[in-house]
C-alpha cells in the first residue's frame, strides 16, 4: 500500500494542490465581489515587498525620463507648461463639475452640495508596477491601509477616472484599471445627458454601451461619470467619444470611448480617501478609521 | 534549504521586475519571467519539488496580478508538468526546440487564463488576446527562453553542491 502510494505521489499532489488552488480561486471570487480583500502585513506580504522593490526599479526610469523632460527640452518652458497643463487640467475638472451640477439642476444650493461632495480627501500615490498577465488591467501602487486607502475607493488623476482599489495590504495596495474587463462604470454624456456603462475592453478604447436608442450620441462627446453604480463620485471625467455605432435594429446603440487617462503613462494617481455607499453596505457601517483588517472601515465620513 | 531561498528570492524578485519593467515598456514585450522560471525548474528539479515551486510562483504571479488567486497557480503546475514531461521523452537541448516549447507554453498559459476568466467570472478575453498581445509575448518568450533558460540552468548548477534538491535532480538525470 505504501508503496502504491508512494508510486502515485506526483498525482496525488498534483491534484492536492489543484483542491487548494480551487478553494482559494472560489474564495477570492467571493471577496473581488464583495469589494476586495485588505489583508494585514503577513497575508499582503507579497505587496509589501514588490512596491518597494518596484519602487526603486521603477525610480531610475522615472529620473532618466524626468531628465528627458527637463533638461533635454527646454527646461523653464517645459516645466511652466507642465505647470499650466496641471492648472488646465484641474480647471476643466472644476469646470466640468459646475456645469455638471448647473444642468442637472440651475439652484445654486445644488452646486455647493455638489462641491462638498468632491471635497473629499486625496492620497497620492506611485504606480510601482503592472500587471503581470497581458490580459488584465492592473496596477501596483506605493500606498496602502496605513494611508488610509481601503478596497473600493476610486482612483483618479488629475485628467479622470483611473480604477478601482481592489486589494490593500499596509504599505501597497492594486488597483484594477478602467480598462480591464471586469470594470464597469455607469457614466452619462455631459452634453445630452444620455446615459450608458461605459466598460473596459482590455485595451483602448472603452465601450460605452447600452445607451438608449435614440439618445443623442456624438463623436466628441465627453462622458462623465453619473455616481448611480455607487462607486464612483459624479462627474468625473471618463473620455471621449470617438465613434458612434447606431444598429438598424435594437433597443440600444454603442459607442466606442478614448479614454481621458493615458493608461500607458500612469505614474502618479490620486486615491479618493472616501468608499462610496454601496462599499461601506458590504463592509458594515463606518467605524474606527485606523482600523486594518478584511472588514476595516477606514473610510472618512461623507 | 539555502537553494530554496535562492530559488524563492529569484522568483520574487523576477516577478517584481517584470511588474516594474512593464510599466515603462509595453507589457507584451516584457518577457514573461515567472513561465521561464517555471520551465526551467522542469530541467532540474523533482516531480515533487518543482510542483511545490511552481505553486508558489503560481500564487505570487496571482497576487501581482488581476487574476483570481490560484489561476496561474493552476496553469504554472500544468506547465512545469507539460514540461517535464517533454523534456522526459525529447532533446530540449537546443535552443530553437527549447524556444518553440516556451512559445507554445505562453498560448497555452494564455488560452487557459481565458478560459478561466470565461469560466469563473463569464468574461471573455478572447478579443484581447486576439488583437495581438498573445501573439507577440509568446514570440518574446520565445526568443528569450533560451538566453534566460541557459542563465537560469548555470545559476542552479552553481548551487548542485550544496542542495539536496538539486542532487536528488542531478542523480535522476545521472541515472537518464
Amino acid at each position: 500500500m505504501r508503496e502504491f502510494l508512494y508510486r502515485l505521489r506526483v498525482p496525488l499532489l498534483f491534484a492536492g494542490l489543484l483542491l487548494c488552488f480551487l478553494i482559494t480561486l472560489l474564495a477570492d471570487r467571493r471577496a473581488l465581489r464583495e469589494g476586495g480583500t485588505d489583508t494585514g502585513f503577513l497575508p499582503g506580504i507579497v505587496y509589501e515587498v514588490a512596491a518597494p522593490i518596484g519602487n526603486v526599479i521603477v525610480t531610475p526610469f522615472d529620473w532618466i525620463a524626468e531628465g528627458w523632460r527637463n533638461y533635454l527640452y527646454l527646461v523653464d518652458v517645459n516645466r511652466e507648461n507642465e505647470e499650466l497643463r496641471e492648472e488646465i487640467s484641474q480647471l476643466k475638472e472644476v469646470n466640468l463639475q459646475y456645469r455638471e451640477a448647473l444642468v442637472s439642476s440651475e439652484n445654486l444650493q445644488r452646486i455647493v452640495e455638489m462641491r462638498s461632495g468632491f471635497e473629499v480627501p486625496m492620497q497620492p500615490g506611485q504606480v510601482v508596477g503592472q500587471d503581470l498577465s497581458i490580459l488584465f488591467r492592473s496596477v501596483l501602487l506605493n500606498r496602502g491601509q496605513t494611508s488610509g486607502i481601503l478596497s473600493g475607493m476610486p482612483v483618479v488623476t488629475g485628467n479622470g477616472v483611473v480604477g478601482l482599489v481592489t486589494a490593500t495590504s499596509p504599505h501597497a495596495s492594486k488597483v484594477m484599471l478602467l480598462q480591464d474587463r471586469q470594470s464597469a462604470i455607469d457614466g452619462i454624456v455631459e452634453r445630452s445627458r444620455a446615459r450608458g456603462i461605459v466598460r473596459g475592453h482590455g485595451d483602448e478604447p472603452l465601450v460605452f454601451e447600452l445607451i438608449a436608442r435614440g439618445d443623442d450620441v456624438r463623436a466628441g462627446d465627453i462622458v462623465i461619470s453619473s455616481g448611480l453604480g455607487g462607486v464612483y463620485p459624479r462627474g468625473l471625467r471618463v473620455g471621449k467619444i470617438v465613434e458612434v455605432s447606431d444598429p438598424e435594429e435594437g433597443l440600444v446603440q454603442t459607442a466606442r470611448l478614448a479614454p481621458s487617462v493615458d493608461f500607458g503613462r500612469l505614474e502618479q494617481v490620486f486615491v479618493l480617501l472616501r468608499r462610496a455607499p454601496t462599499m461601506n453596505l458590504l463592509y458594515g457601517v463606518e467605524g474606527d478609521s485606523q482600523k486594518i483588517g478584511p472588514r476595516a472601515e477606514g473610510v472618512p465620513k461623507e | 534549504m539555502k537553494t530554496a531561498l535562492a530559488f524563492f528570492a529569484l522568483a520574487c524578485g523576477l516577478l517584481v521586475f517584470q511588474g516594474a519593467i512593464s510599466r515603462v515598456i509595453p507589457p507584451h514585450l516584457c518577457p514573461d519571467f515567472a513561465l521561464l522560471f517555471v520551465a526551467g525548474l522542469a530541467f532540474r528539479l523533482s516531480s515533487l519539488h518543482g510542483l511545490l515551486f511552481a505553486a508558489v510562483v503560481g500564487y505570487l504571479a496571482d497576487n501581482l496580478s488581476g487574476t483570481l488567486l490560484g489561476e496561474h497557480a493552476i496553469l504554472y503546475t500544468t506547465i512545469f508538468l507539460v514540461m517535464r514531461v517533454l523534456n522526459r521523452q525529447t532533446d530540449l537541448s537546443g535552443g530553437f526546440r527549447r524556444g518553440l516549447v516556451v512559445g507554445l507554453l505562453t498560448l497555452l498559459q494564455g488560452l487557459g487564463l481565458i478560459w478561466m476568466a470565461y469560466f469563473f467570472r463569464e468574461q471573455s478575453l478572447l478579443p484581447v488576446a486576439l488583437d495581438g498581445g498573445l501573439w507577440i509575448q509568446a514570440l518574446v518568450n520565445a526568443i528569450a527562453a533560451p538566453f534566460f533558460l541557459s542563465w537560469f540552468l548555470r545559476f542552479m548548477r552553481d548551487r548542485d553542491s550544496e542542495s539536496p534538491l538539486s542532487r536528488h535532480a542531478l542523480g535522476q538525470e545521472v541515472l537518464r
